[in-house]
């Protein structure tokens, strides 16, 4: 049994003075393998550690997803596991070989792609907006000349005390928010709410044809998938110049 | 009757079946143009090269090669196409024997096709150094030549005048009627009566030696593919191996290779002469040696070569050309220059470490002996740690508020550092800058605990050599877009004139394309000469042959 003691020692020892002469080297390696070698390009990112609150509250979708990352150099990455933090709008990903969260370097971000349920949901990061520079994400719900755009946020509402699930007693409630937006590349953001009033005023100047069209085709714009039809329609009768 | 009827219509329609896939294959194969039959050793081979369309999925990098009769590589460029056109050169070594030599070109993504096809050229080589040059190889596999298509019906090459003198504009035009071709190339050159006899376009078969290098399509970039082993033992090491490029401080990549030791990177937007700095990383004393795999295919089968006798009046113009060529560089000098341009911008637009949260100007300031002093005074976040004679660098991480309990990422010019000595004697007039980032940043699957960049004003980087397991390499990318230059020089009549290269460029398909060239001092057979590419894929050529006296 003393021999036993004696050889678990020296070996974490050896791991010991293994693992702090690898540290030395300033990069931890950690588990890699041919999959950390994309010849393409690499992920660049900084390591992140979520506090419970980030986990709880500011996070989408509720668990790690896979999705895609497309830089603005063209280098793709697929089958990553990721999340949107929408308070600090931020791309948070799950390195499976280091097992570590990392938050995507933003500014070399073109577009993310995540499965939420049944749909796959499309970010882009929009860096001008009426020729003011930007550095947003917003998810892409129609891309045309006229495009739908979504903007998340956490919403940050003072309540009455309240003990929350993990038995902490908070005095804020956060609460996702969604602001939509017509983008076009001339005229950047403008936003919008989903309705046909909404809609009509943002084309003044065919808002005969537009009532005619979207009764012909029985839209009642009162949701996403609404709008976004009637978007089409608009841009396949050119109603949207 | 009818049966022998049936059957003989069968064959008929089975070899006008295969006649028509022999046609188009120039369609799915790179076809190779130079610009002379013959070269001599230390000269320069112009080649251009139609890249088919369905082709361009491989990447838009291609990959000349030049080879020997014994499929030895002699050397290689990598050249990026235009629409479907790639155009480069090879220098021909000065020591190169005499011989037969074959022009190839592969895209990199075409290595696991199984045998890989292409129609490429053969040259003649003159030893500039070789007395008497007796008897030469010539293919003997006769199936391999391709014979281009008479085009004398589609294309016309019209001349001003019919009798030419040396030094005389030479003005003409090519029509090419109402016949489309999807690529033309023409040239004019004064013939060597044997290579021009012997040499031509040859159907290769190549295939790949280099076990190893993936078929990864090259975009806007070159692979470079090399292994690792133990210095020791001679046996292949999977230690991840690091690499920088100098002349991009910013530039920095990394690979973990397999139990075989190879290695693979991908150089985005790289031109010209890199420098290579390989590092493998290595836990205590462990030495490794680095080696590079070239890029290239070999022939999939070995040409059968006869020899041939080279009758006295060609070996006498054989050695005009071998003076010809000396004269020429005399008093021409050499168009191409050997320079080490190198550009590659940085593919991420910002340093691989992401963008420093300080960035120090140490001549902003005044001047410090030493590098305790820099990180005392001007590094804020930043320990230096001095104890029993031995250097700690510690970095703060901003999003815990505490330092963090391991050596940040050291760089010195954009090449990782292990020793904190180094540091040691740098003063502040030594340094351009330094960036400190303070976060605990990650590349691929690589993390860093904070990342200490120096940039030394001198960039000899000499104090590599004091570190051991350090490869320096110098790697050719992608080759700078360069022209040929076949005019006669400035300096005019006063000097000899020993061109007998006077065209090579591709024809626009317009109905008429004008030319016009001065001849030089050399007198000889001009050739004027066409060689297309149709529709179907099938390769034609027409030329005219002029005496000039």
């Amino acid at each position: 049994m003393s021999g036993l003691i004696k050889y678990t020692g020296v070996v974490l020892g050896v791991l010991f003075a293994f693992i702090a002469k690898a540290q030395d080297m300033g990069i931890d390696t950690y588990n890699l393998n041919s999959e950390s070698n994309k010849l393409q390009g690499k992920m660049l990112g900084e390591v992140l550690t979520l506090n419970a609150e980030v986990n709880s509250y500011f996070l989408y979708p509720d668990d790690w997803v896979p999705g895609a990352v497309k830089f603005v150099n063209g280098n793709v990455f697929e089958n990553l596991r990721l999340r949107y933090q929408a308070y600090s709008d931020e791309l948070i990903s799950y390195n499976d070989n280091g097992r570590f969260l990392y938050q995507v370097e933003k500014e070399l971000v073109e577009s993310f792609s995540f499965q939420d349920g049944n749909k796959t949901r499309k970010f882009v990061r929009l860096t001008k907006n009426n020729n003011q520079q930007t550095n947003m994400y917003l998810e892409e719900l129609y891309k045309g000349a006229v495009s739908l755009m979504v903007n998340w946020y956490i919403f940050e509402q003072s309540v009455s005390p309240y003990k929350d699930r993990n038995g902490i007693t908070r005095a804020v409630e956060y609460q996702l928010h969604k602001d939509y937006y017509l983008y076009t590349e001339h005229d950047g953001l403008t936003k919008i709410r989903l309705n046909r009033a909404a809609l009509l005023s943002r084309f003044p100047e065919n808002q005969k044809q537009i009532r005619k069209l979207l009764r012909q085709n029985g839209i009642h714009i009162n949701n996403e998938f609404s709008m976004v039809n009637a978007l089409r329609l608009l841009i396949e009768n050119n109603l949207t110049e | 009757m009818s049966r022998a009827f049936k059957i003989l219509f069968l064959v008929v329609m089975v070899c006008a079946g295969l006649k028509s896939m022999a046609q188009t294959t120039a369609n799915r194969e790179l076809v190779v143009f130079t610009d002379r039959d013959f070269c001599i050793s230390g000269d320069t081979l112009w080649l251009k090269a139609y890249v088919p369309k369905e082709l361009q999925r491989y990447g838009n990098i291609v990959h000349l090669q030049l080879e020997s009769q014994t499929g030895n590589l002699i050397a290689s460029r990598a050249v990026k196409y235009n629409n479907t056109q790639a155009e480069g050169f090879i220098a021909v070594p000065d020591s190169l024997q005499t011989g037969l030599y074959f022009v190839h070109a592969f895209f990199n993504a075409q290595r696991n096709n199984g045998v890989l096809k292409c129609t490429g050229r053969s040259v003649y080589v003159y030893n500039r150094f070789e007395e008497a040059i007796e008897r030469l190889p010539v293919v003997e596999d006769k199936a391999a030549v391709v014979t281009p298509e008479s085009a004398d019906n589609q294309i016309d090459i019209y001349l001003e005048d019919k009798n030419y003198r040396r030094r005389d504009e030479v003005k003409g035009s090519i029509n090419t009627g109402d016949n489309e071709f999807v690529y033309m190339v023409a040239s004019a050159r004064i013939i060597e009566p044997f290579s021009h006899k012997n040499s031509g376009f040859m159907n290769f078969g190549m295939t790949d030696r280099n076990a190893g290098i993936p078929p990864f399509p090259e975009e806007d970039g070159v692979l470079i593919s090399g292994s690792l082993s133990d210095r020791e033992t001679g046996d292949a090491a999977n230690n991840l191996v690091l690499l920088t490029v100098t002349g991009n401080e910013t530039y920095f990549d990394y690979y973990y290779p397999d139990s075989t030791g190879l290695f693979h990177f991908f150089l985005p937007d790289a031109r010209g002469n890199a420098n290579l700095i390989l590092q493998p990383l290595a836990v205590g004393d462990k030495l490794f040696d680095i080696e590079l795999t070239p890029n290239f295919m070999s022939a999939a089968e070995q040409l059968k070569f006869d020899s041939t006798f080279v009758n006295p009046k060609q070996a006498e113009i054989i050695e005009n050309s071998i003076k010809g060529t000396f004269f020429n560089k005399l008093f021409r000098g050499v168009s191409i220059t050997s320079k080490d341009d190198f550009e590659m911008p940085n593919p991420y637009g910002m340093p691989f470490y992401g963008r420093p949260d300080n960035h120090i100007v140490p001549d902003l300031f005044i001047d410090l002996p030493s590098f305790k002093e820099i990180s005392r005074e001007l590094l804020i976040g930043f320990q230096y740690r001095d104890r029993n004679d031995e250097v700690i660098f510690r970095m703060l991480d901003y999003g815990q508020d505490r330092f963090f309990d391991t050596e940040p990422l050291r760089l010195i010019n954009g090449i990782p550092v292990f020793k904190n000595s180094f540091f040691q004697d740098l003063k502040s007039t030594d340094i351009t800058f330094i960036d400190l980032v303070k976060s605990e940043r990650i590349f691929g699957d690589l993390r860093f605990n904070g990342v200490l960049f120096v940039s030394l004003k001198d960039k000899s980087n000499g104090w590599l050599a004091q570190q051991p397991n350090i490869f320096q390499l110098k790697v050719p990318c992608i080759e700078f877009p360069k022209q040929a230059n076949y005019s006669p020089n400035a300096e005019g009549r006063t000097q000899p004139d020993t061109r007998r290269q006077f065209l090579n460029e591709v024809v626009d398909n317009d109905k008429e394309w004008p030319f016009s060239f001065q001849l030089s001092d050399v007198k000889g057979d001009l050739e004027i000469k066409v060689e297309a590419v149709s529709k179907s894929g099938k390769l034609y050529r027409t030329s005219k042959i002029i005496s000039v006296q």
